[in-house]
């Protein structure tokens, strides 16, 4: 390693090789002092793999370079050879092409670059400088000209290239349908293109719809011959075939030696994607098609399904053959117009209408397959999807309560993020939804056959982004047939507040979005985000009054009201539940909406009303009922809860799930004899299942049967290692006084997550029972560290104050454990152990008075006063008269 | 009364408080990765999402003042190094986050190893380069254009392009060195 003094020399002299030819620079070196010479050429040598190796990572990790998508290698306005590069032409998976100017020849050029990350071996820039040698040889009215190749800025290879105006098929595909007549046009000249590059020995090996420039005149030209061999050599390294997936032909994705054919195979995918443009079949996997076209319902003209079946043919041997075939009997299938074609030439005007409104719904499915009797569904949704997904999903798992309200024989269980943790599940519906760049969604759903994985029905379609609308009315439309639901609930499932227009269904839908976001995290969201719901649904509501969008301005409000606590939230809340109640009596939303509202008021009869009148169009939804059993029990009608709750396990069919919502219900009334009763029910259901067994540890931990709950909590452990179990099992085992192992536990949770502050906290608590060194100092100084931080997010909470307190007492800093005392002192909401702390803060210090005062603030607040006595610290206050007074009243 | 440690010295700077310029940028950051993402649908990108409402988090407790964009990007890089950093000592660890990121999903096995690398490549090139270290840890973690960086540490562009060419040419020699 070099010392100190030499750091400045270093890279002053690292920028003074780069500054050279490559030949001088060698020669230079050598002038140097050999370590000097040695560091500085191991560094030479690093320049262009780490420049690689770093635009790599930075793609992982933001999808680009770190530079501007506009000039991903930061070109523009500098000049390469001879050429002064003036703008950005397309960047993809294997370069970068910038357009830029021959100073000498006067003419505009296309300069292809390597993508950031591929770097050439020797042995492969070899080969790809005979490979643009023999590309540039080739002259064809349809190839695009290829000038010769220079050396770049970092010494990569540019390939030089002319310049055509027009624009790619990709670019025609984003925004228009190809022409029949000229698409046929296209192919011609393609494969005319390809049939004499292949006799000069030029394979292009990446024929896809961005390499296929279309010209003003009309005519086609291929672009980027021998650009692949580019990155050929890498894939010989690493195994991994390159090109792009989508159009790479079944030899060349098996990493085979590519000849001709695999072109030929490449044409026919992108002939493929035109027809799905075209409205002529749905969209289709080109190898799937290839083995079987009837897997897809096709409108496919037979002039053009000749061309296809020849270009994808599985087999290279007969492809080749099938295509010479073709180009043999050109007469007939590359003939002009016929009037069959004229047809279909309408038929490409209404191309998109007709993807979107002719097909319905594409269904790959086994026909033979059977329902079960019982049908219980998980939807499976993956967690981290696009944000209207998200919304999708909500929409869909509303149908499917509703569903499960009307049918006897379907259950619903909730989302799962994996097929396995589907618990008791025995059909999965599987959710996507993917955005394409040109504005365009691709929906799918999958009804799919737990016990063997396999997909028994299929739907997928596309959707321009001006119709989302339909997606929703489709996907409840497939699930009504899929799950063969009887025609007058699938009536219900349709005639839910109906959105007339597409425009104001999406904004709906992008609110929608906005509002789910803010849920999810209300704290760290920006209320900005119900803001902007919110007057987007002003805005399509005034045009379009709908009781969907003037539920979720009720909701908005709702949601605001609860997080900032302002009266005029209540007030619009109730304002728009109101006038949704109005706009559609039978909108069952309206009502479930109106309920919470009410419930958040404390206005508690108003609010078992409304989940009265709901079940009135839903006599037996699960979550409604439990949420009226809630509402009954806060009321104090205890019985009327019961008999709520009788009505849910009424239903024959009942599932897991349902036992378990309902032990989740007396858990939170307090009753845990009960809810131990039903989560018990509920693993009665067969399957082993961490949820319900994780719950039956927190029911024996809230009756103190620590062995019991650390029972469970090891149970979950086989399926699960959890954050939320180790720090349970931790806990427990400290309540039964098993410090090595509430040690080990803790330990290990905060190994999993090192962000709780609690974890660290009771750590270092039992370090320093366990130890007689001061290791828990560390601990507990990262709790107050954590604890800390969080407070700057959430400022009054009065419960972390005491918390950092009582840390700081810990580590004997009264000054600081005063401080935070005070401020709890002047938050006015305050829990029972809050309350607790500061009163065996206060009566540490001397204030026996004010102690008592809090003591009892405490017990107000629900304490259990046992632990007021098993506490050493209040022994001398139990037995003061103050207290003794106090509590007689 | 007793002063908070590391608390007070933001507010007096006149800029914008903490809480409203974070929750501020934090949403120009949240839009900057989101337009990344819709651009490359196909890519395997890593969820930026998830990841910047880690940095947050980590940053929403530090008080601090942020005066425009290029400063809050810079320390959003910082704590994005730490972010990545943690959760890959988990992973290595054999352990994985329920509520966090899911980073095997984003990220290649191979890479998991070399982040580990780089930053202790990273801790070394500090001492020798301080500057040119920032500029590596705000153009690896952070995505800052060469502009951003210029702008970040006051700068010319140049000058970053400089650095950064060095910084990759000596971090990634003494990545692979090991």
């Amino acid at each position: 390693m070099s010392s100190q003094h030499q750091n400045g020399d270093i890279k002053a002299l690292f920028e003074q090789a780069m500054a050279m030819a490559p030949g001088a620079r060698q020669q230079w070196l050598s002038t140097l002092p050999t370590e000097i010479a040695q560091e500085l050429s191991e560094l030479l040598a690093s320049t262009e793999t780490g420049a690689a190796f770093f635009s790599e990572l930075s793609e992982g990790l933001f999808g680009g370079g770190g530079a501007s998508d506009d000039d991903p290698l930061e070109l523009i306005g500098s000049q390469v050879g001879d050429f002064y590069v003036t703008a950005l032409l397309g960047a993809g998976g294997m370069g970068v092409v910038y357009k830029a100017f021959d100073a000498k020849l006067e003419r505009d050029v296309a300069l292809k670059f390597l993508a950031p990350g591929q770097y050439l071996s020797e042995s492969a820039r070899d080969r790809f400088s005979k490979e643009s040698k023999l590309a540039s040889k080739l002259e064809h009215a349809h190839i695009g000209t290829v000038y010769g190749l220079i050396e770049g800025p970092h010494g990569q290879d540019v390939m030089v290239m002319a310049y055509y105006e027009g624009q790619t098929l990709d670019q025609l595909f984003s925004h228009d349908t190809p022409v029949p007549e000229q698409l046929l046009q296209w192919m011609q000249q393609c494969m005319s293109a390809l049939a004499y590059a292949h006799s000069q020995g030029v394979v292009h090996r990446d024929i896809k719809p961005g390499n296929l420039m279309l010209l003003p005149d009309g005519d086609l030209r291929i672009l980027d011959f021998g650009a692949a061999t580019l990155v050929e050599d890498g894939s010989e390294q690493t195994g991994i075939p390159i090109g792009t997936t989508r159009y790479m032909s079944p030899e060349q994705i098996r990493c085979e030696r590519v000849s001709g054919e695999s072109d030929y195979w490449s044409l026919g995918v992108v002939l493929l994607e035109a027809c799905e443009k075209l409205g002529w079949i749905e969209e289709v996997n080109a190898f799937v098609w290839a083995q079987n076209p009837a897997v897809a319902r096709s409108r496919i003209p037979a002039q053009f399904e000749t061309i296809l079946m020849a270009l994808l043919t599985v087999e290279p041997d007969k492809r080749c053959k099938a295509v010479r075939a073709l180009s043999q009997g050109t007469g007939a299938v590359f003939s002009p117009q016929t009037r069959l074609q004229r047809r279909w030439r309408t038929f490409a005007l209404l191309g998109l209408a007709l993807v979107i409104i002719g097909w319905g719904f594409s269904q790959q499915a086994t026909s033979d397959y059977v329902l079960p009797s019982h049908q219980k569904l998980s939807l499976l949704l993956a967690p981290q999807g696009i944000e209207l997904e998200r919304v999708l999903a909500e929409e869909l798992e509303n149908a499917l309560e509703l569903i499960a309200a009307k049918e006897s024989n379907v259950s619903y269980l909730g989302v799962a993020e994996q097929a396995n943790t589907a618990y008791g599940a025995n059909l999965l519906l599987q959710l996507s939804l993917s955005a394409l760049e040109e504005g365009t969604f691709i929906a799918e759903l999958s009804l799919i056959d737990k016990s063997n994985a396999k997909v028994v029905r299929h739907w997928s379609d596309r959707y321009p982004q001006d119709r989302l609308d339909l997606i929703v009315k489709d996907l409840s439309h497939f699930m009504g047939e899929a799950l063969q639901i009887t025609p007058s609930v699938n009536g219900l499932l349709s005639d839910r507040d109906r959105v007339s227009s597409p425009d104001a269904y999406r904004r709906y839908l992008s609110a929608a979005a906005n509002v789910l976001e803010f849920e999810d995290d209300p704290v760290l969201a920006n209320e900005g985000l119900l803001d902007q719901a919110e007057q987007a649904l002003l805005a399509v509501n005034e045009r379009n009054p709908s009781a969907t969008f003037m539920v979720l301005l009720a909701k908005i409000n709702r949601l605001r009201a609860n997080a900032f606590n302002q009266d005029r939230y209540m007030i619009q809340a109730d304002l728009w539940a109101n006038r949704a109640l109005q706009q559609n009596p039978n909108y069952v939303y309206s009502y479930i909406e109106s309920a919470a509202i009410s419930r958040l008021q404390g206005r508690l009869g108003s609010a078992i009303a409304a989940y009265k009148l709901a079940l009135s169009i839903l006599p037996s939804h699960e979550g409604v009922l439990i949420e009226l059993a809630d509402t009954y029990r806060a009321a104090g009608q205890s019985e009327l809860a019961e008999q709520s709750i009788r009505r849910v396990l009424e239903n024959p069919r009942r599932v897991w799930r349902t036992s378990n919502e309902i032990a989740k219900y007396y858990y939170r009334a307090g009753d845990y004899v009960a809810a131990k009763h039903h989560f018990q029910d509920a693993l009665s259901f067969g399957e082993q299942n961490p949820i319900v067994l994780s719950n039956i540890g927190s029911v024996h931990f809230k009756l103190h049967e620590m062995d019991k709950a650390l029972y469970y909590y090891r149970e979950v452990l086989k399926f699960e290692q959890s954050y939320a179990t180790l720090a349970s099992l931790a806990t427990a085992s400290f309540y039964v006084g098993d410090y090595e192992a509430a040690l080990k536990y803790y330990q290990a949770a905060i190994e999993l997550n090192p962000g709780h502050y609690t974890a660290w906290a009771t750590l270092g608590l039992v370090q320093s029972i366990l130890f007689d060194d001061s290791r828990y100092v560390k601990s507990i100084e990262r709790a107050v560290d954590l604890a800390s931080e969080l407070l700057q997010v959430y400022p009054q909470s009065g419960q972390l104050m005491a918390q950092i307190a009582v840390y700081n007492q810990m580590l004997h800093r009264d000054s600081e454990a005063a401080y935070y005392y005070q401020q709890v002192l002047l938050q006015s909401d305050i829990n029972a152990m809050t309350a607790f702390s500061v009163a065996e803060y206060l009566e540490r210090i001397g204030e026996r008075k004010q102690a008592v005062d809090w003591l009892n603030r405490s017990k107000q607040k629900g304490l259990n006063s046992e632990l007021i006595h098993s506490y050493p610290v209040f022994s001398a206050l139990i037995s003061d008269t103050l207290y003794q007074q106090q509590r007689l009243f | 009364m007793v002063e908070r440690e590391n608390v007070s010295e933001g507010e007096s700077k006149g800029a914008l408080s903490t809480p409203q310029m974070v929750a501020m940028l934090y949403q120009q950051l949240r839009q900057r990765a989101r337009g990344v993402k819709s651009r490359m649908p196909h890519c395997a990108t890593l969820d930026s999402r998830a990841l910047i409402h880690e940095v947050y988090a980590k940053m929403a407790g530090k008080e601090q003042v942020y005066t425009d964009e290029q400063h809050f990007l810079a320390a959003a890089s910082r704590a994005m190094r730490h972010v990545l950093i943690d959760y890959l000592r988990q992973k290595q660890a054999g352990k994985r986050d329920q509520d966090g990121l899911d980073i095997e999903a984003m990220f290649p096995e191979s890479r998991l190893d070399q982040m580990v690398e780089i930053d202790a490549a990273l801790r070394q090139f500090e001492s020798r380069f301080p500057r040119e270290h920032d500029v590596a840890v705000f153009r690896i973690f952070g995505g800052l254009t060469v502009d951003e960086c210029a702008e970040a540490l006051s700068i010319s562009a140049a000058t970053v392009k400089r650095d950064w060419t060095f910084a990759q040419a000596w971090l990634h020699k003494h990545i692979s060195r090991d």
